[in-house]
């Protein structure tokens, strides 16, 4: 007998036709359910788009940060610029604003990437907070008090709602996907050193601090797009909102409760989260501090969180390790 | 004349961010463990004062207040955080951003978003004529001794006491430590609770001067960190150095346009962060 | 009196066994150490003495006292100092502050910042230095002088002469006598036979975990030990 390598999971022939399916039925929803249902869904896609961002970044990229809501904030402004005031349609607006946000994460990069550990989250704390007074200083964005998004003005309400929320499904399956092949890649496996040990990583040959900087300009990308979507269902974007530190809140107790390091963690994650919010919408504050308490929870009695604790770290549907098996010979 | 009023409560304002960042400085210094909740905790000393000032006097509620900030921080470090440290270090960073959540939400609910302050009677609004055109408010000021004098103690207590000399050897090497029988968790926890009594001590001497809420937290964090990077990591000297060349970018930076003030000090970070980003005062270490 | 006994002492790293049915008896005021190849346990034995790892079998007693609930930092309390292997000096504390953190349990005795420095005079030259920047031979000094200061009845050196100079190997051991003097016993691990030998009352040879020879040091034949060392005509 010999051993075998192999990058599929004995659930891989379960997963992809499953997934399939439930493409398939996503796509045909809007046809069969009422456009409010239709919002409900476009919120949670931006849930898992954001909180699988953020565990591409802390989860296998090893980043803690608690400030990329500036680039939800950035993404959000701007598709309003390249709608409202560039006058291109939707997508390629949120294309322009997706790229847009990947330039603006390169310089910034350098500064943050000066800071290490706790105080490069703060660090990207205080990057957003930044941001966020630029932003205000704009006159032709709204200022202070936000701008509103005008794009939509002659389409009906229906075929609004139906239209983000296609776009939305695509944008999560892309993001999911994109994750799913970035971490099979060679960079995938290079990030994997780099949390266990930069330093050894280093003397291996990886790149560290350019295999960090890709990752963390690639998250940026996939922030806009979702601030891109946010400012879609909205149609208003207001600087206290959109650079909320509550996002980072949000997507940190998603997949730390979810499951951190995983592609599957985040979507269980946002799933739970949503039906969270749903119940305990009407208790305000309450809710965030019960979220609290369950994200510390969930860190110290479940550090893989709900899909290592279901699952006892024995299923991939989305593996992105290498697997072992024995194969008889002849 | 204006531009030097300008420095001068800078300077003074900078004894404020010192005392906030000698607490943050010193569990990074000794643990590696940046407390996000860092600046919702001084801000929750203040609303205690309140509290407790509300029923009897103002002295007897910050001298009941700090030994209170002083257990928490023991109590939370040695039930949760020492767990955390164990567990990899992503841990301590989420459960501190959990403390700061749970903080601001609980504030927000019992005060509401109104904004408070400490009432301190004549002291709050007194002030010290330098000269014509030049005076300082006692509380600024009593605020910016406060700060050197805490700064001043931590030196004296880590670099001439036993038990400092064991933090600095704990910080070093946790497993040498023991070896000498120091108890590390124990350790872990007074480091802690002696940052938390100075976030509030901060925290009490800020809500006398100004108008607070539960939002201000994460401002009273980014204001302490700034402190901390612009002075270097690993130096309380290097904290206080920091706080100052931060209150007075605010400071001139608010005379140029009162809008700009905050602005001013984040970009003074970001030029330091960019151009000597081990701080003006860096003392790297050994490890 | 036996200031320390091991009675079928048993140690794991996760499932591979490093210890098997170690016992011992140090009597008080003597010296004895424990030879052995690399890997063949004696590091392990000295961590379990020392509470920084838990036996799985067997019982460590310590003048008298079962150390079995008594952790690490508690036992230097107690009495128990041990000198690491690598020394471990604090880096970032001078000379000066490494050895008097080492008072930090607080026992009385002979011991202080003063007769350390009568014991090792190098360090008093060293003393506002930086342990980062002391060499190995100034380290083993410092680190074994900052164990005394606990004043320990019993003194666990691991590797004693490891990567040291022939003149500093000779100084350290000189000092044992000093120490011994003093009233603290000493358990010593040492690849260095000959100098572990001389040093001692009485030696133990390990063997893959296995204690397999055991007796005074001066009656110990030169080809025992051989023998024992390296596995030769062992069962």
């Amino acid at each position: 007998m010999s051993n075998v390598i192999k990058r599929s999971s004995k659930f891989t022939y379960f997963t992809i036709p499953v997934f399939v399916i439930i493409l398939i039925g996503l796509y045909v929803l809007p046809s069969k359910l009422d456009f409010s249902y239709q919002i409900k869904f476009v919120d949670l896609f931006v849930l898992i788009i954001i909180a699988t961002m953020w565990n591409l970044l802390a989860g296998f990229g090893g980043l803690v940060s608690v400030g990329q809501q500036a680039f939800i904030g950035i993404g959000a402004y701007s598709l309003v610029f390249f709608t409202d005031l560039k006058g291109q349609s939707v997508i390629v607006a949120m294309v322009c604003a997706v790229i847009f946000s990947g330039l603006v994460a390169i310089p910034l990069s350098f500064i943050v990437f000066r800071l290490k550990g706790g105080y490069f989250a703060i660090g990207t704390w205080v990057l957003a907070e930044i941001i966020k007074l630029i932003i205000v200083q704009i006159q032709s964005l709204g200022g202070g008090a936000g701008i509103s998004l005008g794009a939509f003005a002659e389409i009906g309400r229906a075929d609004r709602i139906k239209m983000v929320y296609l776009l939305a499904l695509a944008v999560s399956v892309v993001i999911l996907l994109g994750t799913f092949l970035l971490m099979r890649s060679r960079l995938g496996l290079a990030l994997t050193a780099i949390r266990d040990d930069a330093t050894a990583a280093g003397t291996l040959g990886v790149n560290v601090s350019l295999a960090q900087r890709t990752v963390f300009v690639v998250v940026a990308m996939g922030f806009a797009a979702a601030g891109s979507l946010i400012a879609l269902t909205n149609l208003r974007v207001q600087p206290d909102d959109i650079f909320s530190v509550n996002y980072s809140a949000i997507m940190i107790f998603i997949v730390v409760v979810g499951g951190l390091g995983t592609i599957e963690g985040p979507i269980l994650g946002a799933i739970l989260f949503f039906f969270l919010q749903e119940r305990l919408r009407d208790y305000g504050s309450i809710y965030l501090i019960i979220l609290g308490v369950v994200a510390i929870l969930s860190v110290l009695l479940a550090p893989r969180g709900l899909w290592g604790l279901i699952t006892r770290d024995k299923v991939s549907l989305f593996p992105t390790r290498y697997f072992i098996s024995k194969k008889r010979e002849g | 004349m204006i531009w030097t009023n300008a420095i001068l409560q800078g300077l003074l304002v900078g004894g404020l961010y010192a005392l906030l960042a000698s607490g943050l400085s010193l569990v990074f210094g000794v643990m590696r463990i940046v407390n996000l909740g860092h600046g919702d905790f001084s801000i929750l000393a203040a609303y205690l004062v309140l509290i407790v000032a509300g029923h009897s006097n103002l002295w007897l509620g910050t001298i009941a207040v700090l030994p209170i900030m002083a257990l928490l921080g023991y109590a939370l470090q040695r039930s949760l955080l020492n767990r955390a440290l164990s567990l990899g270090v992503l841990s301590p960073l989420l459960i501190t951003f959990a403390f700061s959540i749970i903080l601001q939400n609980a504030l927000l609910k019992i005060f509401s978003s109104d904004t408070r302050s400490i009432q301190t009677e004549s002291l709050g609004s007194a002030s010290l004529k330098i000269t014509e055109s030049i005076s300082v408010g006692y509380l600024p000021l009593i605020t910016f001794f406060v700060g050197v004098i805490l700064t001043l103690t931590l030196h004296v207590f880590l670099t001439r006491t036993q038990l400092g000399r064991a933090m600095r050897a704990t910080s070093d090497d946790p497993t040498a430590a023991e070896l000498i029988g120091i108890n590390n968790r124990h350790i872990y926890g007074l480091a802690t609770g002696i940052g938390l009594f100075a976030a509030g001590i901060a925290g009490i001497l800020f809500g006398m001067r100004t108008q607070f809420s539960p939002s201000l937290g994460p401002v009273a964090l980014i204001f302490a960190f700034e402190a901390v990077i612009i002075g270097g990591l690993g130096s309380l000297w290097g904290t206080l150095v920091g706080g100052i060349v931060l209150g007075i970018g605010q400071s001139i930076g608010a005379q140029i346009n009162p809008a700009f003030g905050v602005l001013a000090g984040h970009l003074v970070f970001i030029t330091i962060l960019l151009f000597k980003p081990q701080g003006l005062l860096s003392k790297q270490r050994g490890t | 009196m036996a200031i320390l006994e091991l009675e079928n002492v048993e140690a794991h790293y996760g499932d591979l066994q490093a210890l098997f049915g170690i016992s011992l008896s140090l009597q008080k005021g003597s010296v004895h150490s424990v030879i052995g190849a690399n890997g063949a346990g004696k590091s392990t034995l000295l961590k379990v003495i020392a509470g920084s790892m838990q036996p799985t079998a067997g019982r460590v007693i310590f003048n008298g006292q079962d150390l079995n609930k008594v952790s690490g930092f508690q036992r230097v309390k107690s009495g128990i100092s041990l000198v690491p292997e690598g020394r471990r000096i604090f880096p970032s504390l001078t000379v000066e502050e490494n050895v008097k953190v080492g008072a930090y349990a607080k026992r009385v005795g002979y011991w202080n910042a003063d007769t350390v420095r009568t014991l090792y005079p190098l360090i008093a030259d060293r003393w506002s230095r930086l342990g980062f920047h002391c060499s190995g031979g100034e380290l083993q000094m410092i680190a074994i002088a900052r164990a005394l200061m606990a004043n320990p009845d019993l003194l666990l050196i691991d590797e004693a002469s490891l990567g040291l100079a022939p003149i500093v190997v000779a100084q350290v051991y000189e000092s044992l006598s000093q120490i011994v003097a003093q009233g603290t016993s000493v358990l010593l691990v040492e690849q260095n036979v000959s100098q572990a030998l001389k040093a001692s009352t009485t030696a133990s040879v390990l063997l893959e975990g296995r204690a397999v020879l055991t007796g005074k040091s001066d009656e110990l034949s030169h080809e025992a030990i051989k023998n024992a060392y390296f596995g030769i005509g062992v069962a």
